[in-house]
C-alpha cells in the first residue's frame, strides 16, 4: 500500500491501459464492434456456481451482473456478426488470489464460428496484447518466475487426456462433478505444460454449462479453456442454440440452486427467444484481470485495477 | 455455525469431534463450476495435519477452546498436575500433552492450559523461564575459545548446553521455544 492508499503501482496500471489497447486494436482490426452490457441487471444466468449481489430498486429483484452473456448472445439474432465487450462483472462471496467480487469480464461472439475460430481468436488477441506492450514482435514472458513462450499455436489438450495424465481418471465416462471440478484445479491446472498457454477442450456433456454438444460424440461439448503460468483465462463455447435444450439445463441449473440452499431464479424467456434466431456461433468470456496478471507479472488479482482497492483503511 | 464463506487462516472448527486450526487457507474456483475453499487444518490436540477442500453449502462447528492461567503444582505417576489460581479448580495433563514443556516446568510457575470443551488439551509457557543449575562440570582451564560450551542440567532436569562460565547453583533465562541459553541472570 502507498500513501496515497492505493494498492495499484503505476506500472501495473500503464500496462493494463497498454493491454487494453491491444484488445481493443484487435478486436476493432477483425472486424468486431464494441457494445456495452448493463451493470444491473433483471435476470442473472442461472447458474447455481455463481451467488450474486441482489439489489432492491422498485417491487421487482435486480442483480449487479455477474455476466454479461445474456446481453450479448441475443444480438447475434438481429445480425451483428462480429462484437465484444469489457466490463464489470459481479459475483458474491469470491475473494482469493485469482477471484473478486467485482472484475472486469472481456466477452466476445462471432456468427458463423465454433470453437476452434475462439482459439486463433485468443492466439490473435494476447500476440497483440503483447506486441502493444513490448513494441516488438518478441514472443517470451516470465510469469511467477517461468518462461511463457506465446508465439501461436498454443497446445491443446481434450478433457480427456488432460485428466488421463493429470488426475490418473476420465470425466468423459464418470461423471462425478465435485472430484472434477476439484482435480481440475488442483491436479490438472498446476500440472499443465509451463511453457506454452494450453488450451482444454472437449468437456464431457453434464459440464457443457451454454455449450453446444459435439456432432460426432454427443458425450462431449465444444467448449474450451485457456490456461497460462497456472491462470485459468478464458471460456468458450460453440454456442448452444437450441432454446428447449437451454431451457432444460437452466431448470436444472435451478434445482441444483435450490438444493444447494440457493434462491430459483427466473428463466431469462427473451434470451430463450433470441436463441433460435441465431447463426451458428461461438463466443468466449475472458478473465481481463488475470490477464493483466499474466503480462506484469503479478500474483494477486487485486492488484490490477484501481476498482479493487479499498478507500477505507 | 460458520459456513464456507467464513472460513480463513486461523478460524477454530470441529471436525469429526475434535478441535482443528486452519493454518492456511486458498479461495479457488474453477470456471462453471462450485467455489471450493481449500484448508490445511492442524488438530489442535494431537498436532495431525491435513488438507481438506469445502464447498458453499457446508457448515462447520465452532471449536470451543478457553485459556485459563494455572499455577503447576506437581508431577507423579498420574500425570501432570496444575490449579487455576482464582477457581483453585485441579486439571491434570498426561506427558504427552506437556510435550517439552516438562523441561522447563518448576513449581509454582504459572502457564497457560488450552480446554477444549472443558478438556485440557495443551499448555503453553512464558516464552522465558529462570531455572537454577544443579549440575555443571567446571569449564576445562585454557578452553577460551569463543563460543565453546558445556552442558549443564537444571532443576527440572532438563539438560542442554551453556558457556564455560556457568557454575553450579547459577540461574539461567532460558527460550521455551528453542530450549536455549539466554543468559545468566544470577550468579
Amino acid at each position: 500500500m502507498t500513501e496515497a492508499g492505493i494498492s495499484c503501482r503505476k506500472e501495473i496500471l500503464t500496462a493494463r491501459h497498454l493491454i487494453l489497447m491491444g484488445v481493443r486494436k484487435w478486436f476493432l482490426s477483425n472486424g468486431f464492434i464494441e457494445v456495452q452490457p448493463p451493470v444491473i441487471s433483471d435476470c442473472p444466468l442461472p447458474e447455481s456456481t455463481v451467488d450474486f449481489f441482489e439489489i432492491k430498486n422498485t417491487d421487482t429483484a435486480s442483480y449487479l451482473l455477474p455476466s454479461p452473456e445474456l446481453y450479448l448472445k441475443p444480438l447475434l439474432s438481429i445480425g451483428l456478426n462480429k462484437f465484444f465487450s469489457i466490463g464489470p462483472a459481479f459475483r458474491k462471496g469470491e475473494k482469493g488470489l485469482h477471484h473478486l467480487p467485482e472484475f472486469t469480464m472481456l466477452e466476445w461472439y462471432r456468427s458463423n464460428s465454433n470453437y476452434y475460430d475462439l482459439i486463433k481468436d485468443c492466439q490473435g488477441l494476447l500476440s497483440s496484447i503483447l506486441k502493444e506492450l513490448r513494441g516488438s514482435d518478441a514472443h517470451v514472458i516470465k510469469y511467477n518466475g517461468k518462461k511463457i513462450d506465446l508465439a501461436p499455436p498454443y497446445k491443446i489438450m481434450t478433457i480427456e487426456e488432460a485428466f488421463k495424465k493429470f488426475a490418473g481418471w476420465n470425466p468423459v465416462q464418470e461423471k462425478d462433478e465435485r472430484r472434477f471440478e476439484e482435480d481440475l484445479m488442483f491436479k490438472v491446472e498446476p500440472n499443465l505444460p509451463e511453457n506454452s498457454p494450453v488450451f482444454i477442450k472437449d468437456f464431457p456433456a453434464w459440464a457443457a454449462s451454454l455449450a453446444k454438444l459435439k456432432a460426432t460424440d454427443t458425450a462431449l461439448c465444444e467448449r474450451v479453456e485457456l490456461f497460462a503460468g497456472g491462470l485459468e483465462l478464458a471460456n468458450g463455447f460453440s454456442e448452444l442454440l437450441d432454446p428447449e435444450e437451454q431451457r432444460a439445463r437452466f431448470e436444472l441449473e435451478n434445482q441444483k440452486r435450490l438444493s444447494l440452499g440457493m434462491k430459483e431464479l427466473p428463466i431469462p424467456e427473451r434470451f430463450l427467444s433470441a436463441l433460435g434466431n441465431c447463426p451458428p456461433s461461438a463466443g468466449m468470456a475472458l478473465g481481463l484481470d488475470r490477464l493483466v496478471m499474466l503480462f506484469t507479472d503479478t500474483r494477486d488479482i487485486s492488484q490490477t485495477n484501481i476498482s479493487f482497492c479499498p478507500l477505507r483503511p | 455455525m460458520y459456513e464456507s464463506s467464513d472460513l480463513r487462516k486461523g478460524l477454530k472448527i470441529i471436525i469429526d469431534g475434535a478441535p482443528y486450526i486452519i493454518t492456511d487457507f486458498q479461495f479457488s474456483k474453477p470456471g462453471k463450476g462450485q467455489a471450493l475453499y481449500r484448508c490445511k487444518l492442524k488438530n489442535m490436540i494431537t498436532g495431525y495435519t491435513m488438507d481438506r477442500t469445502y464447498r458453499s453449502g457446508d457448515k462447520f462447528e465452532p471449536a470451543n477452546l478457553q485459556e485459563s492461567k494455572m499455577q503447576f503444582l506437581y508431577n507423579d505417576a498420574s500425570g501432570y498436575h496444575f490449579m487455576d489460581t482464582t477457581t483453585y479448580d485441579q486439571v491434570t495433563l498426561t506427558p504427552d500433552q506437556v510435550g517439552n514443556a516438562r523441561n522447563y516446568l518448576k513449581d509454582n510457575m504459572e502457564v497457560t492450559i488450552l480446554f477444549f470443551n472443558e478438556t485440557p488439551i495443551s499448555i503453553s509457557l512464558p516464552t522465558f523461564v529462570e531455572l537454577e543449575v544443579v549440575k555443571s562440570d567446571p569449564g576445562i582451564k585454557g578452553d577460551t575459545a569463543t563460543g565453546a560450551t558445556k552442558p549443564a542440567t537444571l532443576e527440572t532436569g532438563y539438560t542442554l548446553q551453556v558457556p564455560l562460565f556457568i557454575e553450579e547453583g547459577n540461574v539461567l533465562k532460558i527460550d521455551t521455544r528453542t530450549g536455549e541459553y539466554v543468559e545468566r541472570v544470577k550468579s
